[in-house]
């Protein structure tokens, strides 16, 4: 089969790194030996196809040299945060504020010093059902980072985790994220991936957050890989007992990307909201997969997803809920709205219900078009002329997502970031 | 006035999931009476009226109802329907894609189908609609709608008085049906209440203020307090707790 | 909360009313299926040899094939070579030459599911063509339709009379080798209907057919066939019920509607086959393929109350492919006791200004299982396409599940596409307001449940959606208490 990697030669690369916790490389690479990278035959990845990955066999990506732009760019998306900074996965020091009250910590330090973090972390997330680049993942564990928050502390500062890329030929990289919120505590974490350059390379990134009872956790994705790569990301959370989860992705980058985004609620009470926003054009593809796993009752969930696609551009949205017989008084919202630019770009979505409890409050939506010409009537005869006012109203679309990030100075960054893009799209649209 | 009874309540205690609500209340309606049961918010006035109704998120725990000598308690929410016990909801029900025509003439063949009389014939009954539409000034339109659906407040409690107008209870229960209403609203209630004042009726008018008794001058008026009846009188009493408020009962309540 | 529910479901037990059986001797070929019974059906068929080639053409695709997976129900392994396939009530001669013709059994059967073929007592404005087990055993009104030109008639009679028609449109809107179910129907199909519009022309009555599975371990694949040409409107209606038996059975039927530029097919289908006792044992797996073509400024509306079968799996589709056409899927699906059902539409846009309307109600009760699956597929030259598609599911009890899973796929920038669904259940406080009001709770249910489903009955037939309205009202029955 053309979708199985050199499994020899990932077992070697696999055993030259340091150990890991309960025997965690060798069963990992079992696992995904006997699943393979996913196809386009599983009806979850029906509308991605890894297979310019599968096929290519890529090394683990090396230590780039690092100079000073790159040194700035970095300290850039820290901000007035904490953090920690990786280029192709391999750490680098960024003088950052220290997390008050959080442990954070590099993977790397973690299995070689405290491998005991690692495993309690991911025997948590273990009630999720995860693709098997999850696996893959698992065994290259390596770069990342480990964030544990103790019960009843407040994390005022967020948390930035800068992933950068560079490579010389095409290379891939693992990276994991796992943190841990104790009872009743609150923290923000952010994730950026960068670009550096128009390298070639695949970040294949895994997130599992464990929320204790009434803890709070806002977790912001923000993917502006090189226009070459393929990003994979799967963030996994499993929420305690009055929890609530704050999720919010935007995927600008990469010509392939894949988000896995779940919530687990494993006790009453918990709330999550799923956001996010993607924008793309050329040939990118962007896919987003949702999935809220209602298997407490009493728990609630929102969700909206936004797209905007340009140039030849295919996009992806598949939002399942899932409220089991035990999820009695769930109430679940979903939405995703889209917008395409081009006569080119494709969009595909499907929000899904799976219900088996009876006493549930559960509504899903999608829309796809063009603007409201309404709207762009109405300004215009408010004297603001027609482009001007597709691209006020496309901005405001963008903006119901970028307006929710709750990190101060970051949502306007994003913001600046989200209006050159715009303007670059809206633009190339036009000039037709 | 006869003095047959038609509602003998004795001594009864209520629940609603442990707490209890009715603790010991003991009333008699005769039948051409009209009472009224006032009370602060949360002295069991609710709960009164939705336990005879048989609404079954509320426990009997003791005493009994006697209506029109059966025992009330013994029968499930349509056979007192059928029996003739209408209660006017405090907040009327949504029932979307039923028409509010069919769900009445449904309501009122149960009804004639208990009594073993026949079913009532679809002009007939159109007929007798827009009679009773009229009488409490409703849109001819409204036949069509869903049963209170994206009804105004006013709109479903006039729409509570239509039902009652056309079924024709011997035992109508008003919860509450004053509250949200405008002047012309609440004459329109009035106005339903008392054609019901004859020898075969009785109602009970459950409220919290005393203004739709300036409508409805009732024979007898109750404060319920604490989930008892705490004092009895005559309409003067309704004036007087309009004038003075519920304070002295608090007190008393707590004492 | 607890008592509602309960009340729910006690009035769901109500004993399926057309579960008799007919004792009729049947001309029966033995289980097994291989290219001779395939020959052996078309010889007896008397069919010319295009269509012997056409089924066998099918059945060597089958055999390459596998049964789909990917449906959100769940049976045991259905065993082909176990299946009868063909039986046919023996006729005294060769086929009936009219009614009288006709075993008095047979049309005793049809009296007692209140579809009377007597000249005397036919349904008025309903001609009928009558299905039992295989073939069809009679048609009504046909002269009368003559007159202005349609033909109405069994798919058997078709293939002898007009040839040329058949081969012209069979397999042009589902091809022999379009799924698993549609190839092994088009390899051993033994009748069905058949309807023809001429340019122009206006059905002057509903056409019906009505089907009857009665032989035991006796698959039924019948096929449908509309042809609307430029023009030409009709209203066709389908009814369907069977024997309840502890075994399963197979039915695997094909329709296919043919719209030309301006004609006019309104498919409306009541679906009531056996759906297997409380506990799932025996009912029909109803796998069925329905499609119709859309040429210019053409529209196709299916409508289906989908009662009764052990399973459901079902997608009425539209392509359309002319400018202006117009699909529409209206849908009421119950499922209750160990009933499953995997249905929805698909929509596919090819020509401009195309507009589809999705309406889909689902019932689950009891324990089971009800998924919408709907495509929206807008091509790339589609512009202006517009969908708008409402999927709503209605919950009784907490042992059932409701499922969506609404497919858009979307490649032309000026099209609309919009997709709402909602799941609610019966609310206590509704049942109590009707019950306050004198209904008994399992009429109240009932009431509730046809007020869900009233946006998709007044789609159908007057005479349909009494019938639909009464068999919701059966199929819940015992589901409240």
């Amino acid at each position: 089969m053309s979708s199985q990697m050199d499994h020899q030669a990932a077992q070697q690369a696999s055993a030259a790194l340091p150990p890991a916790p309960d025997n965690l490389r060798e069963q990992a690479l079992q696992e995904f030996a006997s699943a393979g990278f996913p196809t386009t035959s599983l009806e979850d990845w029906k509308y991605t196809n890894l297979r310019e990955i599968a096929d290519a066999n890529l090394p683990l990506a090396e230590d780039a040299a690092i100079d000073g732009a790159t040194r700035e760019r970095l300290a850039e998306a820290i901000g007035d945060g904490a953090g920690l900074a990786f280029v192709n996965g391999h750490s680098v020091e960024i003088a950052a504020k220290s997390a008050d009250g959080a442990r954070l910590a590099t993977v790397a330090h973690c299995l070689e010093h405290e491998p005991e973090r690692i495993a309690a972390a991911l025997r948590a997330t273990g009630v999720i059902e995860r693709s098997s680049l999850v696996a893959l993942n698992s065994a290259f564990l390596g770069a990342g980072a480990v964030i544990d928050v103790p019960d009843d502390t407040v994390v005022e500062t967020p948390i930035h985790l800068v992933y950068a890329a560079r490579v010389s030929a095409a290379a891939a990289s693992h990276v994991r994220n796992l943190i841990t919120v104790g009872r009743n505590s609150r923290v923000t974490v952010v994730e950026h991936y960068l670009g550096l350059d128009d390298s070639r390379y695949w970040t294949n990134t895994a997130t599992d957050a464990v929320l204790g009872d009434g803890a709070r956790l806002s977790h912001c994705k923000i993917q502006c890989e090189s226009g070459q790569a393929h990003h994979t990301a799967d963030i996994s959370v499993v929420q305690g007992a009055d929890s609530q989860l704050h999720s919010l992705s935007i995927a600008l980058g990469s010509r392939l990307c894949r988000n896995d985004i779940r919530s687990f609620f494993s006790a009453p009470g918990g709330h999550c909201s799923l956001d996010g926003l993607y924008m793309v054009d050329g040939q990118q593809h962007v896919d987003h997969h949702t999935s809220v796993d209602h298997a407490a009752p009493h728990c609630s969930s929102t969700e909206l997803y936004k797209g905007i696609l340009g140039g030849s551009a295919t996009g992806v949205f598949n939002g399942k809920v899932l409220v089991r017989n035990q999820g009695q008084q769930t109430d679940a919202h979903q939405l995703n709205k889209n917008l395409l630019l081009s006569d080119a770009a494709t969009i595909n979505t499907k929000p899904q219900l799976e219900i088996f409890a009876d006493d549930v409050k559960c509504s899903h939506g999608a829309t796809t078009g063009r603007l409201d010409e309404d709207a762009i009537f109405f300004l215009r005869a408010r004297a603001i002329d027609e482009p001007a006012a597709r691209r006020l109203l496309t901005r405001a679309f963008a903006n119901e997502i970028v307006g929710r990030i709750d990190v101060a100075g970051l949502r306007e960054r994003v913001e600046e970031t989200v209006d050159a893009r715009l303007a670059a799209m809206i633009g190339s649209e036009e000039n037709k | 006035m006869t003095n047959t009874p038609i509602l003998e309540i004795e001594d009864l205690h209520a629940k609603v999931g442990d707490t209890p609500i009715l603790r010991g209340i003991d009333l008699t309606i005769n039948a051409g009476e009209v009472h009224a049961i006032m009370g602060p918010n949360g002295s069991g006035k609710s709960t009164l009226a939705n336990v005879l109704a048989g609404r079954e998120d509320y426990t009997v725990t003791g005493g009994s109802v006697r209506y029109r000598g059966k025992d009330l308690l013994d029968l499930s929410p349509e056979e007192r329907a059928r029996e003739g016990v209408f209660l006017a909801f405090q907040y009327p029900v949504e029932i979307p894609g039923v028409s509010n025509s069919y769900f009445l003439r449904t309501a009122l063949n149960a009804v004639r189908e208990h009594r073993g009389e026949d079913p009532i014939d679809a002009m007939d009954f159109l007929k007798l609609l827009k009679e009773k539409m009229k009488f409490v000034e409703m849109d001819p339109k409204f036949q069509n709608r869903a049963v209170n659906e994206g009804f105004s407040g006013g709109e479903k409690k006039r729409n509570e008085i239509l039902q009652m107008a056309i079924l024709e209870p011997t035992l109508a229960i008003l919860d509450e049906t004053d509250s949200g209403l405008d002047i012309d609203a609440l004459r329109i209630v009035a106005e339903g209440v008392n054609a019901l004042r004859t020898e075969d009726h009785a109602v009970l008018c459950v409220t919290h203020y005393q203004r739709l008794l300036n409508y409805l001058v009732p024979d007898h008026v109750h404060v319920l307090v604490d989930g008892r009846i705490a004092r009895s009188g005559d309409k003067g009493l309704a004036l007087e707790l309009e004038e003075k408020g519920y304070a002295e009962f608090d007190r008393a309540a707590s004492a | 909360m607890a008592n509602s529910a309960t009340k729910v479901e006690e009035l769901i037990d109500r004993e399926y009313e057309h579960g008799f059986f007919t004792d009729i001797e049947a001309d029966a070929l033995p289980p097994g299926l291989n290219e001779d019974v395939i020959r052996v059906i078309s010889a007896k068929k008397e069919e010319p040899e295009f269509m012997l080639e056409w089924r066998l053409k099918a059945f060597r695709h089958w055999q390459t094939m596998r049964e789909p997976q990917w449906q959100n129900v769940h049976y045991p392994a259905i065993d082909y070579q176990d299946i009868v396939y063909y039986s046919a009530p023996k006729a005294k001669a060769d086929a009936p030459k009219s009614l009288d013709e006709v075993d008095p059994e047979l049309l005793a059967t049809y009296d007692k599911l209140g579809i009377p073929l007597h000249e005397r007592e036919r349904l008025a404005g309903v001609a009928v063509d009558a299905v039992f087990d295989s073939v069809s055993v009679a048609t009504t009104f046909k002269e009368k339709l003559a007159d202005v030109g349609i033909i109405f008639c069994s798919f058997s009679e078709a293939v002898r009379e007009h040839p040329e028609l058949v081969q012209k449109y069979l397999g042009s809107v589902v091809p022999y080798n379009d799924n698993f179910f549609a190839a092994l129907n088009s390899a051993v199909f033994s009748d069905g209907s058949f309807c023809f519009i001429p340019k122009g022309v206006r059905s002057p009555m509903e056409l019906s057919t009505y089907f009857r599975i009665n032989a035991a371990n006796t698959g039924q694949f019948e096929r449908t066939l509309i042809v609307a040409e430029e023009g030409a409107h009709v209203s066709y209606l389908e009814g369907c019920t069977a024997p309840m038996r502890d075994e399963n059975q197979l039915h695997a039927a094909v329709v296919e509607l043919v719209a030309l530029d301006d004609a006019e097919i309104k498919y409306s289908t009541v679906q009531n086959w056996y759906p297997g006792d409380k506990n799932g044992k025996g009912g029909i797996y109803n796998f069925v393929t329905k499609r119709g073509t859309c040429h210019r400024n053409a529209k196709i509306s299916w409508t289906q109350v989908e009662t009764g079968s052990a399973i459901t799996w079902k997608y009425p589709s539209v392509i359309l492919r002319g400018d202006n056409s117009v699909g529409e899927f209206y849908s009421v699906a119950l499922t209750n006791n160990r009933q499953q059902a995997d249905t929805g539409t698909k929509m596919i846009h090819i020509g401009k200004n195309t507009k589809s309307t999705i309406l889909s109600k689902g019932i689950s009760a009891g324990h089971g299982q009800n998924a919408y699956r709907g495509l929206v597929k807008v091509m790339k030259g589609a512009d202006n396409a517009r969908n708008f598609t409402q999927c709503d599911s209605l919950l009784i009890g907490d042992q059932c599940g409701a499922h969506t899973f609404p497919y858009m796929e979307v490649r032309n920038p000026t099209a609309q596409v919009e997709h709402e669904a909602t799941t609610a259940k019966i609310s206590e406080d509704q049942l109590f307001y009707c019950m306050q009001r004198g209904l008994s709770a399992e009429d109240a249910v009932s009431l509730i449940v046809s007020g869900f489903c009233k946006e998709v009955f007044k789609e159908l037939p007057m005479e349909f959606a009494v019938e639909a309205t009464k068999l919701l009202g059966v199929s819940l029955e015992g589901s409240v208490g």
